[in-house]
């Protein structure tokens, strides 16, 4: 197959009436899109077996005369802005991804994208929970300290603390878009979506300038799921577009891993439901890396042992006993100081309960969440 | 020779004389009056022949000139009536001053009825300082005014309600002294005050309050809509320390010139609470108008002015404010008139912590990113002017009679009070530096020297939430305040503690999920 001239291949892909399938099967049958563009009514339908109606829609839309013109700026624009085209064949454009029914013959991307790039995708609502919010941060940091790629649809929610959570970890992220490349997409990720293209890729089947229709977003779930060689669920609601992704996978007999949640939250009913549709629970990080090829398993390192654990002998004793009990106190629920110090009133002074919840704090042993304080991430 | 009769006007929060000049002179019958006169003034004399005829005198069947000198100032109000109705009484021969009174001494403001009654008028606090220092020995104002006028000293000020008893007055007759009334005083002083005692379970909250009051620090409390963020705020003019007569003098005089003095005139004791709304637009929020008058921020001046929402404040609105802020002043320009006016407020602003406004509890679904964008609306500089930073967090009602009653503000504001004078002493002879938020970085380093131990708290607390590196300062000054409060020469340990916790934005921005730029 020959790619060589690409503004008939763009021309393939902005015909109207003419799906990915059928794009695919025109060029294999005549050899390269300009093939396409040259051919006469009778052998496309001869041929190709192309119906008569889409037979006749590509000869009109030729007929047209400036067709290919809009092609040429489209890779003008392409050219301008640091796009490039990802063609079927490319050796970055995956054949297994490739071989996959309904596939795009043609995607732009901006950013890095490195030949093998097939990672774990992490979806989920675009109004996450906190608890969904910490899974998913901690398994896109696991993967980028594993040097595996994280791949989401940097939409608001999951989708966009994945990729925040990879690129901080110094990760390599993949972002489909439901629009152009170039279009960001909810505005407030803009510093996200210029992230992502610096330490990793935003791909796109849509030429630039492309508004995120809703409609687009399906083929952008499909197109996840295929590249993706695991799905992690973190949480969905009934109707949610992750469950697109996941279904795909799941028919692709690909690993789903869903993330079980309290049946009362609304917001996971479609990840919770996941589970009897032939999901794995998802218990632990180590588990999305299991049965990958090619991936090496760094040994975790351990942490290093914080210095707080120096100031621990030397503080007062009294201070380690407050310290014990406010953290006993937090773990229950949040609670605000002036709670902490109405609960431990009495017993200690206040400026010792301030003390040893700013030592806490300092330590990441506590944390505040809307003027509350919440449990850290270890308890001393 | 013309007959010259002193009054006065505004310009800005500040009286100056105005010479009223009559003379009658051979011509058509009319009335002229220049001297660059708004329509007010120049409607003034269709008011002065209706009073002067209804006051059993005549009107002089001649050409009357008024000039209201100097003549190059733009002059606006209807205060100038009573002056020109004497000139013209004088002039025409109707009113023989007696002989032991110089019409010099005296000076006339007020706006005269067609039943020739003598009416009030907005500004006459400043005017009455002006006459004062312009030498003026009598002054006559309307009777409503008069409680107004009375708080300048060293002038002897005479409330009057008609036009006759003026010319009485002047002919030498012994006028009945008229005293402000004395029952109408003792109302202003019984209004029923909000009480910090009122507010539960916000102790924390309120001691930073405390703080922010004692060191003149801008505050910003943040929360979920009704959690008291309001209730709290409204009650910080109670815990200020009282405004010494000075202050007062010049409260009252800028609420005079607004022309919102309500108390019929009394002289404004409690410190101003102003909260405009969001929607308020720049030139109300800092003053302005075709006649520039003083905005939100100048009738604030030596109390509080409390933005609540302030994120959904214009960003320009809000950008406007840095200025006044620093100078405590603002200069307000117009084609006619540049007025300078006092602004020395606390800024006291409330927001909620994210779009939906729940942050911090389950509802809430707002990201990360969302929440950054919605508290980018308050621009940097702003943020950088907001000292302390509190989370308001909401009281469960339903344990509400299980919390310890709050203080009292008297207990408050005592508190409060033995921080300002131990600021007062070490500011002594200091131009422009009363309290610890003003401190300037040469004052810093003399005052606020940290120990070893402090300084690695600090470092510790820098390494941990990344605060920048101009919070440095806020820091120390509010640790400065926290150890006055505690009447400590030196800053301790628990200060600095104290005053790291005061950002709470800053703290919780440091441990949200989104990529480092």
């Amino acid at each position: 197959m020959s790619w060589e001239n690409k503004e008939y291949l763009i021309w393939l892909t902005q015909l109207k009436g003419v799906g990915p399938v059928t794009q695919r099967l025109l060029i294999e049958k005549l050899g390269s899109p300009a093939a396409v563009y040259g051919a006469a009514s009778e052998e496309l339908e001869s041929t190709c077996g192309l119906s008569s109606k889409a037979a006749a829609a590509i000869t009109a839309d030729r007929r047209k005369g400036d067709t290919l013109e809009r092609s040429r700026r489209i890779l003008d624009e392409c050219f301008k802005r640091g796009i490039k085209l990802l063609a079927a064949g490319d050796p970055r454009y995956p054949a297994e991804v490739a071989a996959v029914h309904g596939m795009p013959v043609l995607l732009y991307y901006k950013g890095i994208l490195p030949e093998d790039s097939p990672g774990i995708a992490i979806v989920g609502a675009r109004r996450c929970g906190e608890y969904a919010k910490a899974v998913a941060c901690e398994a896109a940091d696991f993967l980028a300290r594993q040097k595996v790629t994280v791949i989401s649809g940097m939409a608001k929610g999951i989708d966009g603390y994945a990729h925040t959570a990879c690129i901080n970890a110094g990760g390599h992220t993949l972002a489909f878009l439901g629009g152009g490349v170039d279009v960001c997409y909810p505005k407030e990720h803009d510093m996200l979506h210029r992230a992502i293209i610096e330490n990793g890729v935003a791909i796109s089947e849509y030429p630039p300038g492309t508004k995120p229709y809703y409609r687009n977003f399906a083929r952008r779930n499909h197109l996840i799921s295929s590249w993706a060689q695991k799905v992690l669920v973190v949480q969905a609601g009934e109707k949610s577009g992750a469950l697109i992704t996941a279904r795909h996978a799941l028919s692709a007999n690909k690993k789903v891993l869903a993330l079980p949640d309290r049946t009362s939250e609304k917001t996971s009913i479609g990840s919770n439901r996941l589970l009897l549709e032939g999901a794995t629970a998802y218990l632990e990080k180590e588990q999305l890396l299991e049965g990958l090829e090619g991936i090496k398993k760094s040994v975790p390192h351990k942490k290093s042992k914080a210095p707080a654990d120096q100031d621990k002998q030397a503080e007062p004793k009294a201070i380690g006993k407050i310290k014990a009990e406010i953290l006993r106190l937090v773990s229950d629920s949040p609670k605000t100081a002036d709670e902490i110090c109405i609960l431990l009133a009495g017993r200690y002074e206040i400026f010792e309960i301030e003390e040893a919840i700013f030592e806490l704090e300092m330590a990441r042993h506590i944390d505040r969440r809307g003027g509350r304080i919440i449990g850290g991430d270890s308890s001393l | 020779m013309a007959v010259v009769v002193r009054s006065f006007s505004i310009l800005g929060v500040d009286g100056y004389p105005v010479d009223i000049e009559t003379d009658v002179i051979s011509g058509m019958p009319s009335i002229t009056i220049v001297g660059m006169g708004d329509t007010a003034v120049r409607e003034a004399r269709e008011r002065l022949q209706a009073a002067v005829v209804n006051a059993k005198y005549d009107f002089p069947s001649r050409k009357v000139v008024i000039n209201l000198a100097p003549s190059d100032i733009k002059k606006s109000g209807s205060n100038f009536d009573l002056a020109m109705a004497v000139g013209l009484l004088v002039k025409s021969g109707q009113l023989i001053v007696a002989e032991n009174i110089d019409i010099k001494d005296y000076a006339f403001i007020g706006e005269l009825s067609l039943t020739s009654q003598l009416r009030p008028c907005s500004g006459v606090l400043p005017m009455a300082i002006a006459a004062r220092n312009a030498g003026v020995k009598n002054l006559v104002v309307p009777v409503q005014n008069l409680r107004e006028a009375s708080h300048v000293k060293d002038i002897n000020v005479m409330g009057l309600s008609t036009l006759r008893e003026v010319s009485e007055l002047l002919r030498g007759r012994p006028m009945q002294e008229r005293m402000p009334d004395a029952a109408e005083g003792g109302a202003c002083g019984v209004v029923c005050q909000d009480d910090f005692s009122e507010v539960r379970g916000q102790d924390s909250l309120i001691k930073y309050i405390q703080i922010a009051a004692a060191g003149g620090h801008n505050m910003l409390m943040i929360g979920t809509p009704g959690c008291g963020k309001s209730m709290i705020a409204k009650r910080i003019p109670t815990i200020l320390p009282a405004m010494t007569e000075e202050e007062a003098l010049e409260v009252t005089k800028i609420y005079s010139v607004a022309g919102e003095l309500k108390e019929r005139g009394s002289l404004i004791e409690k410190r101003p609470f102003r909260s405009p709304h969001h929607n308020a637009s720049t030139n109300s929020l800092i003053g302005g108008g075709n006649d520039a008058k003083p905005g939100e921020i100048s009738l604030a001046h030596n109390g509080v002015l409390f933005l609540d929402e302030i994120a959904e404040f214009n960003k320009n609105t809000l950008n406007s404010l840095r200025q006044p802020m620093e100078d405590r002043a603002v200069t307000v320009s117009r084609v006619r008139h540049t007025h300078r006016y006092p602004c020395s407020f606390m800024l006291v602003a409330a927001m909620n912590p994210c779009p939906c406004g729940y942050h911090g509890t389950e509802r809430c679904k707002c990201t990360d990113y969302e929440i950054l964008k919605y508290r980018q609306k308050l621009s940097g500089p702003i943020l950088d002017r907001l000292d302390i930073q509190k989370y308001v967090s909401p009281v469960n009602f339903m344990d509400l009679s299980g919390y310890p009653g709050g203080k009292s503000s008297r207990e408050l504001k005592e508190q409060v009070e033995f921080a300002r004078i131990v600021q007062e002493k070490r500011y002594f002879g200091i131009e422009g530096v009363n309290c610890n938020a003003q401190m300037n970085s040469s004052l810093i380093k003399e005052h606020c020297s940290l120990d070893s131990e402090s300084m690695r708290i600090m470092e510790k607390a820098y390494e941990r939430y990344k605060f920048s590196a101009r919070s440095y300062y806020k820091f120390l000054r509010v640790a400065r305040t926290f150890a006055d409060f505690d009447g400590s020469a030196v800053i301790r340990r628990q200060d600095v503690i104290n005053a790291l916790m005061s950002r709470d934005l800053e703290k919780e921005e440091c441990g949200m999920v989104v990529v480092q730029h």
